[in-house]
């Protein structure tokens, strides 16, 4: 079984790819038929069929984002929109496909699993072909499935829930992903129950021109916990593929969620993705977000504090290299008293890459006790490299304490003389004033991912010089 | 016309008038003035003034403690030099505009980006070139007050400033509208400093309530020159400003500062640029503003550094004071980098008076009013402090009759 010649760029790790083996593929283009063909491959009830056509008709409608990264290249008439890799979902990894397993093994997921997480999804393509989670998480009441599967077991959580954090016509690519959605995850974790252990979805894109659209809806009922984890790849092709997600979170009373980006996608996909969440009376919403790969990232995870004493919080990690644009950020709504909001960004840019954060602090009339922070750093490795910063605050309450910095720096000659006095190399002085750089984030994840981070880091740094 | 008026019409034709939908314009209250609206219905004014008298430099003094006064009343202006600032040249450019100043309005022209910001050049109502000469020093400052007559409801006054070599001075730009109910204001002012020049300029405005004033000022700075700035706007219903220190040459420096009050039912608006074409360039800003119940203000803030920008500092800082429930303090500080060796940051923060400041002070038998004064104060003493000293009591009082 030979795997398909791709090519090569750098260390990207990833960038392998097995031949389209896809039992079922829907036609270049999108069109009703295709929206059709879709629902009618997943057995859908008529509701969610009709939610996906008012989608269609929204991403029809709805403008191009004009106002940053130039998605020009992006044609939607020469993407596969859908593409069922298995005919079910299977519980052992052993069951799946030998390319397929392949796939996840080179990538580690099987091994993560059985070491540190609680239940595992994993999506190729268009479905979810292996899906699992521990019994005894599972006697509790978590419900951890593919969206699919929810719709058909969980019908009334599902249309009380769905597409009510981000409508249908929230924005163009929001609209594209209720059109045709396909996998991602549904979380439920009832009152009180706290899930210690991270759950974990994998999102992987084999084919070529590809469109991947999955929807994740978690909800945590008052009082409980989970922390979700994902992690995406790609193939390194000469045509772009699109990852268009959307993902709402609902904290509610009292819930605490956190969620996991390590977005590592090769450098031919656009990554325009969707994530927010509302946090009701003293829930708590973190959105760790690590942007390494893709070409063009679009995404500014966002938190609404619907209730008093909700707390929303934003870490944002990007790295842009060559030819990648990563344009990043965070939102905070403030809409209810005594809530506070942190946002982190740290983004680095190299070899002509260009980050940017982007990010919204806003807080509605009549409130009090509202706190928020916001710190921007960039870190610019080389005189090709740019680096923007776009905070927008709108301050609408009084009894406000609302503070914003930014810093734009380079690896300062002082502390690479410093290091190398001390002997080490110039490569490994920048790796280490780097890794120094991020380590406030870093150190937010949990441990096997950290270390993952700072490989990854180390390779995307391989070869630079100050 | 003046010599390049033509041109500028030219320009003025190709642009459009500023739109809800650009993101600059967002946030501006643009159905409550509709600027098109006023240019058919003033399209016969403005379009003159060749046959204004030559300006004369009149008789009497000027009032103690400037060096120079400057008072335009719609057609016709009056100057009360003093001895000491005889040699500061003064044009109508109607009348004669020196050549070097032609240069610097091609390049203001060539950066013109809508209609609102090129009415006042391609169609003045008052043009005036103030001209200070290289190695020239003033003690004292300037005074120009561009007043509105009290009958016409339009004014586009255009204002350059020409700091020559080595030359240093303070300038007072005062807009006076309090004459005239409903006055519509769109100025501009082009400075241009010169190798080694030190220039202060401090503009100001007075309206009457219902008011409006758009004024889009740019400023290139040469090898070493320095200049600092000051906006100030208090009243007024509706004002925004574009604000822009372009950074031409290394070891040019700007010090910009703002303060604004925004009280029930007024929207101020500021933009402001600090844009470095060389390296080796320094600008630093800080723009200070209280809000009260049903007021707005929005304060956006650029700092751009050009690719071959390296050794660059630059810092932007904003600051709100909320004093109400109803103030809204919209804050956007942002950053465009293209160059690694630069050191730019930028804060911003939004908050009320502190309760413990408050308590503090009522503890020492100050009647709250009497604290929420002081604080005030203090907040803006920091930015006042750079208006020259005749002028700064004026400002103050202003700041807290305001609030």
């Amino acid at each position: 079984m030979s795997e398909a010649v791709t090519v090569e760029i750098g260390e990207y790790k990833y960038g392998f790819a097995f031949p389209d083996r896809s039992i079922f593929k829907t036609r270049k283009g999108l069109d009703e038929e295709i929206v059709r063909t879709i629902s009618q491959m997943k057995k859908e009830p008529e509701w969610m069929l009709q939610y996906r056509l008012r989608g269609l008709e929204a991403f029809r409608r709805k403008p191009m984002p004009t106002w940053r990264a130039d998605l020009s290249e992006i044609n939607f008439d020469e993407i596969y929109y859908y593409a069922k890799p298995t005919e079910d979902r299977k519980e052992k990894w052993e069951e799946l496909p030998e390319e397929i397993r392949k796939t996840y093994v080179r990538i580690g997921i099987p091994e993560a699993e059985r070491k540190f997480l609680a239940g595992v999804g994993a999506q190729y393509d268009s479905e979810i072909v292996y899906h699992n989670i521990r019994s005894d998480l599972e006697r509790k009441g978590v419900v951890f499935c593919a969206p699919e599967d929810a719709v058909r077991d969980y019908p009334e959580l599902v249309r009380k829930y769905f597409g009510t954090v981000i409508p249908f016509n929230d924005n163009k690519f929001a609209a594209l992903n209720t059109a045709v959605w396909s996998g991602g995850s549904f979380i439920y974790v009832p009152k009180g129950v706290r899930v210690e252990i991270p759950l974990q979805a994998y999102f992987r894109i084999n084919l070529e021109s590809f469109g991947q659209f999955e929807r994740t809806l978690i909800i945590a009922d008052e009082g409980s916990f989970v922390h979700y984890i994902e992690g995406c790849t790609a193939p390194i092709y000469s045509r772009n593929s699109l990852h268009s997600a959307v993902v709402e979170i609902l904290a509610l009373k009292g819930a605490r969620v956190r969620y996991t980006t390590i977005q590592n996608w090769s450098n031919n996909v656009y990554n325009l993705v969707t994530k927010r969440a509302v946090a009701y009376e003293e829930a708590v919403v973190e959105w760790v977000d690590g942007n390494i790969g893709s070409k063009r990232t679009m995404k500014y995870p966002a938190v609404y504090l619907l209730g008093p004493k909700a707390h929303g919080e934003v870490l944002s990690i990007a790295f842009a290299g060559k030819g990648q644009e990563q344009d990043t950020g965070g939102k905070i709504v403030h809409a209810a008293s005594d809530t506070s909001s942190v946002i982190t960004s740290k983004s680095i840019s190299k070899d002509g890459g260009i980050a940017s954060y982007r990010g919204l602090i806003k807080v509605y009339p009549q409130l009090t006790g509202i706190k928020s922070h916001v710190v921007c750093d960039a870190l610019l490795l080389d005189p090709q490299s740019k680096t923007n910063t776009y905070p927008y605050m709108e301050i609408e309450s009084e009894d406000v304490s609302m503070e914003h910095e930014a810093r734009v720096s380079r690896i300062s000659e002082e502390q690479l003389f410093y290091l190398r006095s001390r002997g080490l190399s110039e490569s490994e002085a920048s790796l280490m004033i780097v890794n120094g750089f991020l380590d406030p984030l870093v150190k937010q994840l949990p441990l096997e991912y950290a270390v993952e981070l700072n490989r990854l880091i180390e390779l995307e740094m391989e070869g630079s010089v100050g | 016309m003046y010599p390049i008026q033509a041109e500028a019409q030219k320009i003025f034709e190709k642009l459009s008038w500023p739109q809800q939908s650009w993101e600059s314009w967002r946030r501006t209250p643009l159905e409550k003035f509709k600027p098109e609206q006023r240019f058919r219905e003033y399209s016969s004014f403005g379009k003159g003034g060749a046959s204004r008298p030559s300006p004369l430099l009149e008789g009497g003094k000027p009032r103690n403690g400037w060096a120079l006064e400057v008072h335009w009343v719609t057609d016709s202006w009056k100057c009360y030099p003093t001895e000491g600032a005889s040699w500061v040249e003064l044009y109508d450019w109607f009348i004669h505009l020196p050549e070097e100043a032609t240069s610097v309005l091609e390049k203001r022209i060539q950066g013109l980006s809508n209609r609102l910001q090129a009415w006042n050049l391609a169609y003045p109502t008052h043009g005036l070139l103030l001209k200070v000469p290289p190695h020239t020093r003033l003690l004292k400052p300037i005074l120009i007050q561009l007043e509105a007559d009290g009958n016409t409801l339009l004014s586009l006054p255009h204002l350059l400033i020409l700091m020559g070599k080595d030359s240093e001075a303070q300038v007072v730009v005062r807009f006076d509208g309090t004459k005239t109910p409903g006055i519509f204001y769109s100025g501009g002012i082009t400075y241009q400093g010169e190798e080694n020049s030190q220039g202060t300029l401090v503009v100001d405005r007075l309206l009457p309530s219902e008011g409006t004033f758009f004024l889009s000022f740019e400023g290139y700075l040469r090898r070493d020159a320095t200049l600092s700035s000051l906006e100030v706007h208090l009243g007024g219903v509706l004002s925004k400003t574009t604000w822009k220190a372009i950074l031409e040459e290394p070891g040019a420096k700007a010090d910009l500062r703002g303060s604004y009050v925004a009280t029930p039912g007024s929207h101020v608006e500021m933009e402001l640029t600090q844009l470095h074409r060389s390296g080796h360039t320094q600008s630093n800003s800080l723009y200070k503003g209280a809000v009260s119940s049903g007021g707005k203000s929005v304060f956006q803030g650029l700092i751009v550094v050009g690719e071959g920008a390296a050794k660059t500092d630059a810092y932007l800082a904003n600051r709100n004071l909320l004093l109400g429930s109803g103030a809204r303090a919209d804050s956007i500080p942002r950053l465009v980098i293209g160059n690694d060796d630069v050191r730019c940051t930028h804060g911003s923060t939004t908050g009320k008076l502190q309760e413990s400041q408050l308590f503090y002070l009522r503890s020492r038998g100050l009647p709250e009013r009497e604290a929420r004064r002081l604080l005030i104060e203090g907040f803006f003493e920091e930015v006042v402090s750079k208006i020259p000293e005749i002028y700064r009591d004026d400002v103050a009082n202003r700041i807290a009759e305001a609030l």
